[in-house]
């Protein structure tokens, strides 16, 4: 080993979003360039998002899901209703767009590369990505 | 030309990413390890001694063949 690091996983990419959440297979919405779409709440609470994931198809009880690009943060910020948060149908779905998102991020620049790409989705959840090549 | 794998571990929780450069020695690993930047956030990186160790160079010796050799003879 050459050279070892280690990144949090932020969502600044709109493209990899989309394929995280095409990738998961869960029914999504996506707004038009310089729109934003309804996200409903708990008790008629209404947010904007860029992309929504309505709550029967997130496994959600009390509210929509949705990501909203932030500006100031230069990524997009996950809304989501207080209530779900701690719900594990909701933490799974939701821990597997984020696998998806950092699994797209990574292969993106190294298919543009041209190296060789191998994806194994390890028995403990975790996705292991070998990419081989030469510089 | 130098052989190179990245070998990159996503997180259960999507959370993390970690990605190990093996194979190349000298600073030309960084390029390959650029390769997460659009990832997130870096939290951690080190380097092991392939860093530092010399890259290999090749010198054409004529038509048809090529010398290989590290950077110190």
């Amino acid at each position: 080993m050459s050279k070892y690091r280690k990144l949090k996983t932020k969502f600044t990419s709109r493209v990899h979003l989309r394929e995280a959440l095409q990738a998961t297979g869960l029914p999504f919405e996506e707004a038009r360039p310089g729109q934003a779409l309804t996200l409903n709440g708990y008790g008629g609470q209404r947010r904007e998002a860029t992309f929504v994931v309505r709550k029967r198809a997130l496994g959600a009880r009390y509210g929509d899901f949705g990501w909203q690009w932030d500006p100031a943060t230069k990524g997009f910020t996950q809304i989501e209703d207080d209530l779900d948060a701690g719900h594990l149908p909701v933490q799974q779905n939701l821990q597997a767009i984020k696998r998806e998102y950092a699994y797209a991020a990574t292969v993106t620049q190294a298919r543009v590369k041209g190296y060789q790409i191998r994806r194994i989705d390890l028995p403990s959840g975790e996705i292991q990505i070998q990419v081989t090549g030469r510089i | 030309m130098q052989a190179f794998t990245l070998t990159i571990t996503i997180s259960v929780d999507g959370e993390t990413v970690v990605g190990e450069v093996s194979g190349i020695k000298g600073k030309r690993c960084s390029d390959i390890a650029a390769l997460l930047d659009k990832v997130g956030d870096e939290t951690e990186h080190r380097h092991t001694a392939d860093y530092d160790a010399v890259e290999p160079v090749q010198i054409n010796a004529g038509i048809g063949s090529t010398l290989s050799l590290d950077r110190n003879g």
